[in-house]
């Protein structure tokens, strides 16, 4: 693995779900870098694709699902032609996920030390004698008060944010290179999930480890990530640095999608809506330009083929005409 | 272990019907397996000059028609007739229970495949079913076992299918698939274990079927042969008694069989107690 190449790089990565309805061209053309130790945040409405970029990087799509094109490039080598032997090595390994239900991700009947035990003991190569330690370090690592006593709790003796720490322990267990982060915070309240994004934020950057940040919530976005990638009905059609995504907008729909995120002095009535919604990616006859039908500033070139324009250094938006 | 021995105290003074079964259970195991040294008499021993003498103190159950004791042939009895429920229980569980799982966790041509087979068998009246199988493999002690296995098999396989079907959309089953656990793994490691609880339900209560299918076989004549004691034989011995008198000689072991039944039929929920981890609140 050379320094070089970003840890992980999509290109033009299209997948289709195959649907009694016809055919959900559920991603076009995605393409994607994160860069060893980076935190990227993928943005999007519900259904924009963000969680099935993540399972088709881990090679988890459900049965109705077909990549159709692209490459995913991990680490040097193509994701895409490996087997199933050495995808299951990598899972968990190099690549892990924290889902938003963090007690639906824990087994019920089984104590939370033992699951991190499992992992532990599928992965990374240790003792057993030693794993108990490990488990409760781990624990320790997450913030977990009494981690020794914790560690023989089950998960509905656990709150919610306990349980996401666990989740947190669970998938940091043998240092992967990459964290999946799908809404890490959609199940937690307002406080917890501050102080859930502040450790992940910590142990990412303890570790150099790279991070892709699934979300909706902008704001929550531009706190953590170092690069917003705007995602609209399977489409990226917006990347940039989030310093830079945020003064300078050059989609449309990311422009609407700030100014309807809530900043401590706006009022709820001067928050904007975005009118319409998703357009129904079954059609055969999707324009190329899936946002056009919402777009306020649609002209007759929008009709043609979306270019992917760089408007600055690593800032690129698919659109005839930015802001 | 200890917070196990705990556990199971607390469940146990919890509720009075599981600790009356439980502690059934116990001495039915005990009787099952002290079996020889508690009988006070040979159970196949004849003395034609003592046959058909009522209770006493002598013989306390009375003895039969050829003069053997009646209770230690219910002692000797109990080994068997659990022995035989016990390996098949264990046989329907482990081939039904792991059929059921993979039908409902792979779906597909698994679920149809086991789902009609677990049909077909249910569509016999089942007791006829074992009947027809006893006979057509002979009436052989592993025989009756396989018999009972098999008309308890749909029942485990209609339990796990579901409960799969159910789990293998669960979070922690896509978590350990996100962990790089293959899919048998996550079968054996996750699902089964999550399906332990309903299934220790319907293992006790098969276990109390598998007692009464044994029974009933020997009892219509294709089961054990006598002159082994068993439960089943013992009543139907006994049952021509009745008419002139001698009720003690269908009853002991009628009462030893219903008993027994009774006891795995209520030991089933204080069994999903003590496995469940939810339930220790």
């Amino acid at each position: 693995m050379s320094e070089l190449h970003p840890l992980l790089s999509i290109s033009d990565l299209s997948v289709e779900f195959r649907t009694r309805s016809g055919t959900v061209r559920a991603l076009e053309k995605v393409s994607l870098d994160v860069g060893r130790g980076e935190t990227v945040a993928l943005v999007g409405e519900s259904g924009s694709g963000k969680s099935v970029t993540a399972y088709a990087l881990l090679g988890l799509l459900d049965p109705a699902a077909r990549i159709t094109s692209g490459h995913i490039m991990f680490g040097g080598a193509d994701l895409r032609g490996l087997g199933e032997r050495a995808l299951e090595e990598m899972r968990g390994r190099e690549v892990s996920l924290i889902s938003q239900n963090p007690r639906g991700a824990l087994n019920p009947i089984r104590p939370v030390g033992k699951q991190l035990a499992d992992v532990l003991l599928r992965h990374a190569s240790i003792a057993r004698t030693q794993v108990q330690q490990r488990v409760v370090e781990m624990l320790a690592k997450v913030g977990i008060p009494d981690p020794a006593r914790r560690a023989a709790a089950y998960p509905f003796e656990l709150s919610g944010g306990m349980c996401q720490r666990v989740t947190i322990a669970l998938a940091l267990a043998c240092s992967p290179s990459l964290l999946i982060a799908d809404e890490p915070t959609t199940g937690l309240d307002v406080t917890t999930q501050a102080v859930v994004m502040d450790l992940l934020a910590e142990l990412a950057g303890a570790s150099r480890m790279a991070t892709i940040l699934i979300t909706h919530d902008l704001a929550l976005a531009g706190e953590y990530a170092d690069r917003i990638v705007v995602m609209h009905a399977g489409h990226v059609v917006e990347s940039a640095p989030t310093a830079e995504l945020f003064a300078r907008p050059r989609h449309p729909y990311t422009a609407k999608l700030i100014a309807a995120t809530p900043k401590p002095d706006t009022r709820l009535a001067d928050l904007a809506a975005i009118p319409g919604n998703l357009p129904d990616v079954r059609r055969a006859d999707l324009p190329h330009c899936r946002y056009s039908a919402r777009c306020e500033r649609r002209e007759a070139r929008c009709e043609a083929p979306l270019p992917l324009v760089a408007v600055g250094q690593s800032h690129m938006v698919a659109c005839w005409q930015p802001l | 272990m200890n917070a196990a021995l705990r556990h199971l105290r607390y469940v146990l003074g919890e509720n009075l019907v599981t600790l009356a079964a439980f502690a059934l259970f116990v001495v039915l195991v005990a009787v099952a397996v002290l079996g020889p040294w508690i009988e006070p008499h040979d159970p196949l021993a004849t003395d034609a000059m003592h046959a058909l003498t009522p209770p006493s103190a002598a013989h306390w159950f009375g003895t039969d028609a050829v003069g053997r004791d009646i209770l230690s042939r219910i002692i000797a009895a109990t080994r068997l007739d659990l022995g035989i429920a016990f390996a098949a229980v264990v046989l329907s569980f482990a081939i039904g229970a792991l059929a059921g799982l993979a039908a409902g966790y792979f779906g597909g041509w698994t679920e149809r495949v086991v789902g009609r087979a677990a049909d077909t068998i249910m569509a016999f009246p089942l007791f006829v079913l074992a009947m027809g199988i006893v006979a057509a493999l002979g009436n052989t002690t592993p025989n009756i076992v396989y018999a009972t296995a098999i008309i308890n098999m749909p029942l485990y396989a209609r339990v796990a299918r579901t409960e799969a079907s159910v789990l293998r959309q669960a979070g922690f089953v896509e978590a350990a698939r996100l962990g790089g656990n293959s899919e048998a793994r996550i079968l054996l490691a996750q699902v089964l274990p999550n399906t332990m609880p309903l299934l220790a339900v319907q293992m006790s209560l098969t276990m109390g079927y598998a007692i009464l299918n044994a029974a009933g076989l020997s009892f219509i004549g294709l089961g054990i042969s006598p002159p082994t004691p068993e439960w089943g034989i013992m009543v139907a011995e006994g049952a021509s008694n009745i008419i002139s008198g001698e009720w003690w000689v269908a009853l002991f072991p009628g009462l030893a069989l219903m008993l027994a039944v009774f006891c795995f039929n209520l030991l089933g929920d204080g069994l999903r107690d003590l496995i469940d981890p939810r339930r220790r609140t």
